[in-house]
């Protein structure tokens, strides 16, 4: 389901409660979430595509990080060709 | 010490088949009739078949993968590599430095220029003492080809393509390189934890496509000199781009069509004042929090094409920069 909440400043902010990306918007496209006028009235629908977390650092790359790699483990996709 | 390094750089190209129950070679080099290899340079080198043959079959060369005659395999200072047995050989061999070739030559060779090679190996010169570097027919910067490295100079005007971790950890002066062609990065890391010198002020004007951390800032120990960086083709920003720049003060975009959010490109930027986008074709998608929230570049101010400012200001996700008072035109932006 779509959730929406009004914010300061005539703004409105949606979002989807499954985690997922919602498509809509201007320029439309895919959005984990978006913030609006609401005055134009813009409408979202959920797609199935999850929020992706592949992005994220992991624990152990965040521990190398964190103890400027001392711990952990710098990168665990590095590409290479 | 030139013909070592080509030598060893080279050594990465396959040319010739090792079937006959033993495994792909590593590498090759042709010497002709009673040619030698020299390597006058080094005070000892060691020129052998992969060290995965057989126990006793170390030293030999095998053409089409058969063994065909015996050679010496360590060459001691100013020897040769005979092959005066051969019109002609094709010597399957790989380099002794290893991924240590920095510590080989050590205090010795500080620049390097080829103007032949168009593929090297991955992490060619990892850790090495060079400080500056010309290469220019060099299609692709392997992966780690330079990280580590003492590299300040670097002109690979002939490269389209940044392998990861190429130049990780180096200290590159932003007015001395050359990546005039590069279109894209491939894998990760390619500019991580480098502290830039000069005036931290760096272009890459036909960088199109990214991977993730391109331009990490490191840990705690590590200058951010990052100061400003012009991306005028890029299309989208990659995976935590500018992850800890905290001394990025602007950024300039020629080409932008996307921010996207979980990306998070400008985590920890807070040092970041301006961004510039004078794309004017369309608006750029932006994912919430890219320049708010605790993670995203919040202190930067966003200047957009004059003739797009209205669309910006009513788009998605750009409407809280506007009603914050951070969307301008570029009209506005100051000298």
């Amino acid at each position: 389901m779509i959730k929406t909440e009004k914010l300061d400043g005539g703004l409105i902010r949606s979002w989807s409660d499954l985690g997922v990306y919602i498509h809509g918007g201007f320029p439309e496209g895919d959005y984990e979430e978006a913030v609006d006028p609401v005055e134009l009235g813009r409408t979202y629908t959920e797609t199935d595509i999850p929020i992706a977390t592949d992005d994220e650092l992991t624990d152990s790359e965040a521990l190398y990080v964190i103890t400027d790699g001392e711990y952990g483990k710098e990168d665990e996709d590095d590409e290479t060709e | 010490m030139k013909k070592f390094i080509d030598f060893y750089i080279e050594a990465v190209t396959h040319k010739s088949g090792g079937g006959g129950g033993y495994p792909e070679p590593t590498g090759s080099i042709t010497i002709t009739q009673n040619g030698t290899h020299d390597v006058k340079d080094k005070a000892t080198a060691v020129v052998s078949v992969p060290n995965t043959y057989a126990a006793g079959d170390e030293g030999k060369v095998v053409e089409n993968g058969a063994l065909v005659s015996q050679t010496s395999q360590t060459i001691t200072e100013n020897g040769t590599y005979d092959t005066t047995t051969k019109n002609a050989v094709t010597v399957d061999v790989q380099g002794s430095g290893g991924d240590t070739l920095g510590e080989d030559i050590a205090g010795t060779l500080t620049e390097y220029e080829n103007n032949d090679l168009t593929s090297a190996r991955q992490y060619g010169l990892y850790s090495s003492n060079l400080t500056k570097i010309r290469m220019n027919a060099l299609e692709s910067i392997p992966t780690g080809f330079l990280q580590s490295s003492k590299v300040v100079e670097a002109y690979f005007p002939g490269a389209e393509k940044i392998l990861a971790n190429a130049f990780r950890a180096t200290k590159l002066d932003p007015s001395k390189i050359d990546f005039s062609n590069v279109t894209s990065f491939v894998g990760n890391y390619q500019f991580g934890e480098v502290v830039w010198g000069g005036d931290g002020k760096v272009t890459f004007p036909k960088l199109e496509t990214v991977g993730q951390y391109a331009f990490y800032g490191g840990g705690a120990t590590v200058s951010r000199a990052l100061k400003e960086i012009d991306l005028p083709k890029l299309k989208q920003t990659g995976s935590y781009m500018f992850y800890n720049q905290a001394g990025l003060t602007k950024a300039t975009f020629g080409a932008i069509e996307a921010f996207p959010a979980s990306n998070q490109a400008f985590n920890s930027c807070t040092g970041l004042k301006t961004v510039v986008i004078t794309q004017d074709q369309t608006v750029a998608t932006l994912g919430a929090n890219v320049f708010t929230g605790s993670q995203g570049a919040r202190n930067a101010n966003i200047y957009v094409p004059d003739a797009l400012y209205d669309q910006y200001a009513a788009a998605t996700n750009w409407s809280t920069l506007a009603t914050a008072g951070r969307l301008f035109k570029l009209s506005e932006l100051p000298a």
